[in-house]
């Protein structure tokens, strides 16, 4: 248990557990216990006392019986302020399988509320993991596009500071994962396409597309595909793959593509 | 100067007069500007004897404060229900009426103001200043044969640092955001931050400021009591001829001394972090969802430097009464006190030990649990020396013809508490069981029995046996016996079944319990701990109704010697002059207890050895 505070000391109390802990701005503490009866377990085993048949809520009789309502409290045992004697919270004990049920479900605050935002000091790199689960990502959609008609994959990550041609740190994760393809299969040769949204003048637009397909193929070329494999084309805002009329759309319209021409 | 007195000489007067040192004193002092009016004989008085009674008197003052904030309290905690409006006229705002059902109740802020104050007051006021004040002054000087302290100036400025103190810390219960209210012990970042808790603010200030006062004030009072002990005794009076009073007060001022402005250096930093923008004790705090720039501090570190001063505080508090139970029980057994020297060595060990024992408060403050180790092993090893203290006191009234009196019943009374308290202090001094009763009522009960109840019970002895060398009068035994039972009850009645509270489970500093199923199910305790709370305070009325009666109407003393003790203060007149002794003052030739010494009631120190007496000394 890994313990801390944000703003005055706390204690981490938990009296069914026998568990007490100073909570600490700037110091994370820890606690280590094993719990043994499961809410559910404990409770059915106050059920078997008289005093717990009782309503829980002395004033509604219809409320149920305080056993059922059992439930493992954390209180604060640090003088915090004047709220200090209503820091309530209720603790869940479950069975091994069911915890690791929730835990798999769940994303750690800084994956899913900080990763990739601007006060993300790793934003512009990956982590050993994301370059896995990426990779497959990115074989499975060649994969598939090879056994297609249409013989096209858009870039999942290869993104462009705003109005420019200049790649962002993460894209080149995906164009390695291309050339790394690329140098497996000999045989294959591929059209970059540069698309844009409906925002700005169409000849800017082209040029702009035109460019960033360029840098894409630059980009390739310098890791050692060689470029008579490689052709660059952009196409402006001719070709959408959704209405230019929201926000969502258009971020689906800035694309970077590549087409299979020969393999 | 020669004997002036107009009565026959007593057998004491002739023996200082024969064997006494003649400093002159009263060739230079006699009628002098010290005590030429009522202000200076009265206020702002450098008499030791003045000043004893003006910190005695300031501390019941706070006495009463600090107990009445118990009560209103207590009536929070044992009927949470019932209505507060009637307190409104003393407490104005911080009772809130319900328009609709008139039902007042106790603002949370001030609950909390209220813990803290009462905590504040008892500890430094009441059981610092007004239990080592009063009795340092009254008797090292008259113990030891001294015309008066080292400087009686400092003395002097000690009592009225104090007062300043005290006057601050008043004004703080007035501020209209309510005096501090983040506990006795202000942890930051509670206290630091003034946009924490409404008491954070003014009142935190107040706070710091009051008891910088009264540190000063202990200091100053401290240094005079080290000299006056290493250099005013009279001839004769060796280390090992001092009553065990004297060795009490020497060694607590000794630890004062060293202790005491460690924890002036915390509050500094603490005024730093709170005024000046330093981060001593604040890192990473969020206030409304924004960082403050404080950064790299810990608030660990505030603690460690609180509980340097706070750990050798409760011996501060505790070796005065036992040195004043010491004292009357040896007086009222009419035995001498048995194993003086191991009493002696035993609060010397006490004293080095209670510096090395300060983090057994902080087992479950995120300090390194290897650490614990160390301090749970000196903490225990404190049970030794106090078990010899508490042996040799049960030693000494064994198989004695006890006299059973107002002020010896409150010395064997301050024995039980001192042993009840004592032995929970081993469960908490284990920092594993710790982990259960840290911050409970368990450790509520155990410190206030063992250094709260008992200090009191060793105060109360005191006053009891030498109100008659202050006042020249006695306080009425039969309320004063009165006073003891309804105490000794009442005490026991309040903060045994907090025992059983805390066991359970119920953290400490709670303003109400409802709001948890684990801790809700202790009503009828509670309640029965605030009844007995008011009984035992009603008894403490008696006692200032008693105090205060019979410093004017109460018996009047005829003998100089009402108790039959052998130390020098007894060899005084009935009413001490300034200078103490109004001729010469006396030689001493024995040790403080002799006692049922060759078939004599006891022997004064200042007689000499009888021809072929073999001397008890050590």
């Amino acid at each position: 248990m890994r313990i801390t505070s944000k703003d005055v000391l706390h204690n981490f109390y938990l009296p069914h557990f026998r568990v007490k802990m100073d909570a600490i701005p700037g110091i994370p503490t820890y606690f280590v216990f094993e719990p043994q009866k499961t809410n559910e377990e404990f409770r059915q085993q106050l059920r078997n006392y008289p005093e717990y048949q009782v309503p829980s809520d002395p004033k509604d009789p219809s409320s149920k019986p305080k056993w059922e309502a059992f439930d493992y409290e954390l209180a604060c045992a640090e003088l915090c302020g004047n709220s200090h004697f209503a820091m309530r919270k209720t603790v869940r004990i479950v069975e091994m399988e069911e915890y690791e049920m929730w835990a798999a479900q769940q994303k750690s605050y800084y994956l899913s509320n900080i990763r990739f935002k601007d006060e993300d000091p790793n934003k512009e790199k990956l982590f050993s993991s994301e370059i896995e689960t990426r990779k497959e990502e990115f074989i499975e959609l060649l994969d598939t596009a090879l056994i297609t008609a249409k013989k096209t994959v858009q870039f999942s990550y290869v993104t462009f500071a705003t109005g420019s041609e200049k790649l962002t740190g993460v894209s080149r994760y995906e164009l390695d994962n291309l050339v790394e393809a690329m140098k497996e299969k000999k045989g294959l040769r591929i059209q970059l396409a540069g698309h844009t949204d409906d925002i700005g003048e169409d000849a800017l637009n082209l040029a702009l597309s035109q460019k960033r397909a360029d840098a894409v193929m630059k980009y390739l070329v310098s890791k050692g595909v060689d470029a008579s494999r490689l052709s660059a084309k952009g196409f402006g805002e001719s070709q959408p793959v959704a209405a230019n009329d929201s926000d969502d759309n258009r971020a689906q319209n800035r694309r970077t593509e590549f087409r299979v021409v020969g393999q | 100067m020669a004997h002036v007195a107009n009565h026959p000489m007593t057998q004491e007067e002739e023996l200082i007069e024969k064997l006494g040192y003649d400093d002159h004193f009263h060739e230079h002092h006699e009628g002098d500007r010290y005590q030429s009016n009522f202000i200076n004989t009265y206020v702002f008085s450098m008499d030791h004897k003045i000043i004893a009674k003006q910190f005695l008197i300031t501390g019941m003052f706070w006495a009463l404060i600090g107990a009445g904030m118990s009560l209103i309290f207590r009536l929070q905690l044992g009927f949470p229900e019932e209505s507060m409006a009637w307190l409104k006229p003393l407490l104005g705002k911080w009772i809130i009426i319900n328009a609709e059902t008139g039902m007042g109740t106790l603002s949370q802020d001030f609950y909390y103001a209220l813990v803290t104050m009462h905590g504040t007051i008892l500890v430094f006021f009441v059981l610092t200043a007004g239990l080592s004040g009063t009795f340092s002054n009254l008797l090292i000087p008259l113990q030891l044969g001294a015309r008066d302290m080292t400087s009686p100036f400092l003395n002097m400025l000690s009592y009225w640092f104090f007062f300043m103190s005290g006057l601050i810390m008043f004004f703080s219960l007035f501020v209209s955001t309510g005096p501090f209210s983040g506990g006795w012990t202000a942890y930051p970042p509670l206290s630091a931050l003034p946009q924490a808790s409404a008491g954070s603010g003014a009142g935190m200030t107040l706070w710091l400021l009051s008891l910088v006062f009264f540190v000063v004030s202990v200091l100053l009072g401290g240094i005079n009591y080290i000299t006056t002990v290493l250099n005013l005794r009279t001839k004769g009076m060796t280390m090992w001829r001092m009553p065990l009073t004297i060795w009490a007060f020497f060694v607590t001022a000794i630890i004062g001394l060293l202790s005491f402005p460690v924890l002036v250096s915390g509050f500094l930093l603490l005024m730093f972090d709170r005024g000046m923008g330093t981060s001593f004790y604040l890192s990473e705090i969020f206030v409304g969802g924004q960082a403050l720039d404080h950064v790299g501090g810990s608030p660990v570190l505030y603690q460690h430097l609180f509980w340097f001063l706070g750990h050798p505080e409760v011996y501060i508090i505790i070796l005065p009464a036992m040195g004043l139970v010491s004292e009357v029980l040896a007086v009222h057994a009419r035995k001498p006190i048995f194993g003086y020297k191991a009493m002696v060595f035993s609060i010397l060990a006490i004293a080095f030990l209670s510096f090395i024992v300060w983090a057994h408060h902080m087992f479950m403050s995120g300090v390194n649990p290897f650490i614990s180790n160390f301090f749970v092993v000196f903490t225990l090893i404190i049970a030794v020396p106090s078990a010899v203290k508490v042996f040799n006191w049960i030693s000494t009234i064994y198989a004695s013809n006890f006299r059973f009196t107002a002020a010896s019943m409150f010395a064997i009374g301050f024995v039980s508490m001192f042993i009840s308290g004592g032995l929970t202090g081993i469960f908490l001094g284990n920092s594993a069981i710790d982990i259960q009763q840290h911050d409970t009522y368990f450790v509520v009960a155990h410190f206030h029995i063992v250094m709260g109840v008992a200090a009191f019970f060793g105060m109360f002895a005191g006053i009891y046996n030498w109100f008659p060398k202050m006042y020249g009068r006695f306080m009425n035994e039969t309320l004063g016996k009165i006073h003891f039972w309804g105490t000794m009850i009442g005490a026991y009645a309040i903060f045994w079944p907090m025992h059983y509270i805390g066991m359970a489970g119920v953290p400490r500093r709670y303003y109400r319990f409802d709001t948890f199923a684990s801790f809700s199910h202790f009503d009828d305790l509670n309640k029965f701990i605030t009844i007995a709370a008011i009984a035992t305070f009603a008894f403490q009325v008696l006692f200032v109704v008693n105090f205060f009666y019979s410093i004017w109407k109460g018996k009047k003393m005829t003998n100089p010697n009402p108790w039959g003790a052998t130390t020098l203060e007894w060899t005084t007149n009935i009413k001490p002059v300034h200078g103490n002794w109004t001729g010469k003052i006396p030689t001493v030739h024995r040790w403080a207890y002799d006692y049922g010494k060759d078939g004599k009631e006891f022997i004064s120190q200042i007689t000499p050895l009888a021809e072929g007496e073999v001397s008890s000394d050590h």
